[in-house]
């Protein structure tokens, strides 16, 4: 074929492209590295005599150069022909293609194990059918300890100690009884409590809950993980305080309070007039804990701490009422 | 607990003002409740320290943490008379399960009056009101001690003697509130010549009580059992400042502590002289005996402190130091520490008194272990993104609803307070269709919800924990008001084809059983039934799900150029021929065969009566013609369809 008729062949097949696509293809059919028109035009030159290379070499780089332009012409005349098209007028929106939403407590529960993950915390869920034994006796809670009253529970069968977990502790005695130190992991978590439900307290909630046992750990571990966790969900200018307090499943226990935002600690109604706001329930594992889950006391030490989900996600939603995160009382629009 | 401060300052000597002994408290591990006044500290009580329900508990935890000398209340006081055959009020103890010791004194010749200015003063800010000098002194010894204290006119009695029984089924008493209680026979009574004259532990009666005009009193202070007393009063709905006492661990001990305490008052205040009188403590409970060990309180603190400090706390604390060594203390627990059990928690209170602000915090050095994370929450977590991509809407409804009888799975709970919240769910979309209705109301059009969570089911009998099961479900309900069933229904299939497609599962069936609609998954030779549909909603079983999942989702990624093409076929189905059979026939009928999608379903009855006409697609690859006719020709024979090209 000569170089004339190549050209008409190539008017014809760039005349009728609409699109980009069409252009792309017919680019590749005159200059594919593999099987392009001109790429083995090129080619051939290689095999041919000086004279010939001499006469046609400059003819088909020129040739060349010519189908390139007019495919660079043909691409700004589609391009142009686009933006020319008054149907396509971008300056106005229209309505986002449907995409979900999480519900905030997940949303909350992702972020918060996100930041344990990065640590090398595990995360578990455990079940919520729990029996005496693991919800209260392995958490050193014997029968008829005054702290059980703390948390009215719901039974399936009383007979058989067959219950609804009142915490996410369950999950840390079952997962002492199941593996060998070291343990890293977090739990959030479904519980119920027999209560009538108001606007803060549910029969159903989450609770997060974080365990580490390992040689060497003490307090000031506890302490660090707390510190980094409290920064993490209030931000790095968090002021807190670490108290004592009781809890049945932990020895020494330990109490969290953050400073109370709208009163920078003077007392107001947010606070109960305290200047401090309760966050979080910690600990030292209790000896007998980890006795009662076979895990030897004198040569691992770990540490516990539990955090109430709902009303974190409250706080940061502007939900009010507990029951509007799970009874129904929430959509999103 | 309320914490009058000039009540306080009887024993401890500080300047501090209300707010910094509050702080000082809540370090210790009694948080301030609320500020009453200047005069009042409210401090929240965690339930295992029964001496934090005394002010002198409180003083005392005080004291070691100030740095303070901690002054224990007087209970100097002349001695009593023997008991004689005059003076002996008998006490039988007929329930002694129950009992663990019943201390009594008698007192003659008192004089009951109205009490000094700085007794009415101490209970009144409490919130205990002034009734005589003698019931004032059993209040003030209660609240300073923790030991609840009663005394009885020994001239009402019409037999001396004070029995404890079990209450009678059905025995009546009125309080001294005037409350009529039926009792029962968990509970016990004191009685008198067979009349009950208070509730054992929780409330009295005005048979026998003080009185302005009362001569000689018998004052007991008992130790009960207190799961018994727990659980009576909760079931009675009796809350008092006796009850709040009596249901925690109480040692015997302070009975006797808290009998020389008021008989120290009631001579002082009420005159008279006192006769010693039963004590019944058959099983004398020693004091617990523990060691401390230095090594101990590193182990778990991390921090090193020095064995003079370590004594000094513990010694204030009213520990009783029994040996050292370099290595460790040996100690006797006071009577009034009934929530110490081990070494750490003597460990506990060195930390707490040294204030927690002054623990360093320092980061875990070990390496992390290794993850355990079970691959079903990834799976739920993958799942979620999958349908909030489809767009749809996560909710989380509680599991409890109202107790369904006909429903064998269900699982009931015993002992729910709401008849609404009196059993688990059986499938998700109980609980979950409710939301619906909000979203109606909100006048959304387009509903499209999810919930991954957990049903609950049981075999016929429980046996254990192992009758019950919990089972991770997905379940999506599709809603909305401008679409018929027909139409929602293929929105919904359209949701449920995204999940498969995600997760790479190519080999599903619907397949109606009976009255359902059940979704299967082929996976090699497995079939696996991992949920049902409905026409506004199914649901996904997620551990046979997940089994059957296959990300990332190898068989999407294609690497050659196929030469799709398509053939639409027009078929004339009876009206009530399910057309899923149909759809099988033609996507497993040839290798060639790429996908089929079922474009249209119309009903018209010029087609034919009672018929209706199926739009196919077919993309296929490569030779189909021959393929064709002899898919047709079984199409024919098997659904008795007709062709339409």
């Amino acid at each position: 074929m000569n170089t004339d008729d190549l050209l008409q062949k190539f008017n014809s097949d760039i005349s009728s492209a609409v699109n980009k696509k069409a252009v792309d293809e017919i680019y590749l059919k005159y200059f594919s590295k593999s099987n392009g028109i001109i790429t083995n035009l090129i080619k051939e030159l290689s095999s041919l005599n000086i004279e010939d290379k001499k006469k046609l070499g400059p003819l088909y780089n020129n040739l060349s150069k010519e189908i390139k332009d007019r495919i660079d012409k043909k691409r700004e005349e589609i391009e142009n022909s686009i933006k020319n098209n008054p149907m396509v007028d971008l300056t106005y929106p229209l309505p986002a293609k449907k995409i979900g939403n999480l519900h905030p407590t997940t949303e909350t529960i992702r972020k918060m194990n996100d930041f344990f993950r990065y640590y090398g915390f595990s995360i578990i869920e455990g079940q919520e059918i729990e029996t005496e034994e693991y919800n209260f006796r392995k958490l050193n809670l014997p029968e008829g300890h005054p702290a059980t009253d703390l948390q009215d529970t719901l039974y399936i069968s009383q007979k058989n100690g067959i219950l609804l977990r009142t915490h996410t502790s369950s999950v840390e005695s079952r997962l002492l009884t199941q593996y060998k130190p070291p343990i890293r992991a977090v739990t959030p978590g479904r519980c119920y409590r027999n209560e009538t439900t108001n606007s803060t307290n549910g029969a159903f909630f989450y609770q997060y809950q974080g365990v580490v046992v390992d040689k060497g750990i003490n307090i000031q571990n506890l302490k660090s993980t707390l510190e980094n966790f409290h920064k993490f969900l209030f931000g790095n200018d968090v002021i807190l305080r670490f108290r004592y307090k009781y809890y049945p499943e932990v020895s020494p226990g330990m109490g969290t309070d953050i400073q109370c935002s709208f009163c920078k600690g003077k007392g107001c109604s947010i606070c109960k007039y305290r200047g401090w706001v309760e966050v979080l329930g910690s600990g030292m594992i209790h000896y007998n804990t980890l006795k009662s889950c076979g895990i030897d006391p004198e040569i691992y030490t770990g540490f516990a701490f539990g955090i109430g989900v709902d009303r974190l996600v409250m706080q940061k939603y502007g939900i009010k009422d507990i029951r509007d995160l799970y009874e129904g009382g929430m959509i999103y629009l | 607990m309320k914490v009058p401060l000039i009540w306080l300052k009887d024993y401890i000597k500080i300047n501090k003002n209300p707010r910094e002994i509050a702080e000082s408290f809540t370090y210790l591990g009694l948080m301030l409740d609320k500020i009453i006044d200047d005069k009042v500290l409210d401090l929240e009580h965690r339930m295992d320290r029964s001496d934090w329900l005394s002010i002198t508990g409180c003083a005392r935890d005080l004291a070691a943490f100030e740095g303070k000398e901690f002054i224990n209340p007087s209970i100097e006081h002349p001695d009593g008379k023997p008991m004689n055959e005059e003076s002996r009020i008998d006490v039988k103890i007929q329930c002694p399960e129950l009992v663990n010791r019943f201390n009594t004194r008698v007192f003659k010749g008192i004089k009951v009056s109205d009490s000094p200015q700085w007794l009415k003063e101490r209970l009144e800010l409490y919130g205990i009101p002034s009734i005589n000098n003698i019931v004032d002194i059993t209040n003030f010894v209660m609240v300073e001690m923790g030991q609840p204290m009663h005394a009885q006119d020994i001239d009402k009695m019409q037999k001396k003697e004070i029995v404890i029984r079990r209450a009678k089924e059905g025995e009546e008493i009125t309080t001294l509130l005037g409350q009529k209680l039926s009792l029962n026979n968990n509970q016990f009574v004191l009685t008198q010549n067979n009349i009950p004259t208070v509730l054992g532990g929780i409330v009295g009666t005005h048979l026998t009580s003080v009185d302005l005009n009362t001569k000689n009193i018998v004052l007991d202070a008992g130790n009960y059992d207190q799961v018994s007393i727990r659980k009576n009063s909760r079931e009675l709905k009796i809350q008092n400042e006796t009850v709040l006492r009596y249901d925690k661990y109480l040692h015997p001990h302070l009975a006797e502590m808290a009998m020389e305490r008021a008989t120290k008052l009631i001579l002082e205040l009420a005159g008279g002289e006192y006769f010693n009188n039963i004590d019944y403590y058959p099983k004398i409970i020693p004091l617990k005996k523990l060691s401390l060990r230095y090594s101990r309180i590193k182990m778990v603190s991390g921090i090193e402190i020095g064995q003079s400090r370590v004594e000094m706390i513990l010694r204030t604390l009213g520990y009783k130091i029994l040996n050292t060594t370099d290595k460790d203390i040996s100690l006797e627990v006071p009577y009034f520490r009934t929530d110490v059990e081990v070494e750490d928690d003597l460990v506990a209170d060195i930390l707490r008194i040294g204030n927690y602000s002054n623990i360093p915090s320092t980061p875990i050095h070990n390496a992390p272990p290794k993850e355990i994370t079970p691959p079903i929450y990834k799976f739920q977590e993958k799942l979620r993104d999958i349908l909030l991509n489809l767009g749809m809407n996560e909710h989380i409804t509680n599991p409890l609803l109202p107790k369904n009888n006909n429903d064998i799975k269900q699982i009931a709970l015993e002992n729910s307070f709401s008849s609404d919240r009196s059993a688990l769910r059986t499938n998700i979309k109980d609980t979950l269709e409710s939301v619906i209705d909000v979203y109606r109301k909100n006048k959304v059009k387009d509903i499209g919800i999810f919930e991954v969570g957990n049903i609950y089911t049981k075999e016929k009998e429980i046996k254990n924990i192992d009758s019950l099961k919990e089972t991770s479900v997905l379940t999506a309900i599709y809603d909305n008001t401008e679409l018929n069933e027909y139409e929602i229904s293929n929105k919904l299939k359209s949701i449920l084809s995204g999940i498969f497609s995600s997760l790479d599962i190519k080999d599903y069936v619907y397949v109606r059983e009976g009255k359902n609609t059940v979704i299967y998954v082929n996976n090699n030779m497995d079939k696996e039934r991992v949920g049902e549909i409905e026409y506004n909603s199914f649901s996904l079983h997620l551990e046979k799900l997940m089994d059957m999942a296959n990300y990332p989702r190898v068989s999407h990624i294609c690497t050659r150029i196929i030469s799709k093409r398509t053939e639409d076929i027009s078929l004339i189905v009876k009206l009530r021929q399910e057309i899923g059979p149909i759809y099988q026939l033609i996507k497993n009928y040839d290798k060639n065969i790429l996908e089929v999608e079922v474009r249209e379903v119309t009903i018209d009855e010029n087609i034919k009566k009672d018929a209706k006409l199926v739009l196919i697609k077919i993309y296929y690859e490569g030779e189909f013609k021959e393929v064709k006719e002899r898919m047709l020709a079984e199409l024919k024979d098997k659904f008795n369809i007709e062709v339409r090209s």
